[in-house]
């Protein structure tokens, strides 16, 4: 009978970034964290996601200013590399903060 | 919500996911293998430099198979990234430690055949030199190759790879310098189970990781 949670651990679950807290965003995030960048390819393969999904979500994130997004070309193809800016790197830095402070609040 | 992620982990991962593809066990056989087809050549009448340059030139055969394969085969299905900084200093580190190992088996073969070969100071010297020294040295130089190397790449296969590179440059080494016969069968067995494991290694990796589905990148948002 431990009741609801302690308090702190309700605010510091309400003050999560929730554009990094959704599923699919959070685990792009971890692989750019990573890593200086990647392709969609690497992207693709890791989350398992389809061009489509993770283009969106890239793009929310990129709204966000979390990731940059480099088209260029190898040799004819076209290349386009994926990164964290500096600020995607702090805002995913303090999601994980937030978030074991959350759960260290948890009762067991 | 219980999304815990393991950076370290996840870090590990994503540098172990370049050995997936087998190709660079493929590669270590094959190199193994050319190994074993100069040790023939250095016992038949072809003279220096003919050795030297059919071992670069299969080499090069081998580094450019690799090489074909990651691009066109590897990339494809896995993509391509820029490596943080502890992917970037484990590499460096790698690189240097099996530079320098793998030249000084080089050297040490080298010598050691050449000595056989033309003499040295004193049929002692040129005995302990030839029969103990240099293979011991060879193989311990091998041992701190694929040991560190699998250490520090996190690549736990190089140290079967290892294992049956000893056994294969060993035997190579009773094949030329002791004229064991046996011993180039030896070298031969080890290279075909490395490329074996390695061909296992590929074949899974391409029923596991089919070329994904790219739409073309003409969204301009």
């Amino acid at each position: 009978m431990s009741g609801s949670p302690p308090a702190e651990s309700i605010h510091a679950l309400n003050g999560l970034n929730r554009l990094i807290h959704e599923p699919a965003r959070l685990t792009l995030m971890a692989f750019l964290y990573v890593v200086e960048s990647g392709d969609y390819t690497f992207l693709m393969s890791e989350t398992e996601m389809t061009w489509g999904n993770l283009s969106a979500h890239l793009n929310k994130l990129q709204e966000a200013g979390y990731v940059e997004i480099e088209k260029g070309y190898k040799g004819k193809k076209p290349n386009t590399m994926v990164r964290l800016t500096e600020s995607g790197r702090e805002a995913f830095k303090a999601y994980r903060q937030g978030l074991r402070q959350a759960l260290d609040h948890l009762p067991d | 919500m219980n999304t815990i992620i393991d950076l370290k982990k996840l870090e590990r991962k994503t540098w172990s996911r370049r050995f997936e593809d087998g190709l660079l066990d493929i590669y270590l056989g094959l190199i193994l293998l050319v190994v074993a087809i100069c040790g023939m050549v250095l016992r038949s009448d072809i003279e220096a430099p003919w050795p030297l340059v059919i071992y670069a030139v299969l080499a090069f055969g081998a580094w450019a198979l690799y090489g074909i394969g990651r691009q066109f085969i590897t990339r494809p299905r896995m993509g391509q990234i820029k490596p943080g900084p502890q992917a970037k200093a484990r590499r460096t580190k790698t690189i240097v430690v099996n530079f320098i190992c793998v030249g000084l088996t080089v050297l040490l073969l080298m010598v050691t055949i050449g000595m056989q070969r033309y003499g040295f100071g004193g049929p002692s010297a040129e005995t302990i030199f030839v029969h103990l020294v240099a293979p011991i040295a060879t193989i311990l130089i091998l041992l701190l190759s694929f040991g560190l190397g699998a250490a520090f790449l996190e690549y736990n296969r190089l140290y079967a790879i290892g294992i049956l590179y000893v056994i294969g440059v060993g035997g190579l080494l009773l094949y030329v310098i002791e004229e064991l016969d046996a011993g180039v069968v030896a070298t031969f067995a080890a290279a075909v189970v490395v490329i074996g494991m390695g061909t296992i290694v590929f074949v899974r990796f391409l029923r596991e990781h089919p070329v994904p589905v790219m739409e073309e990148a003409n969204n301009e948002r």
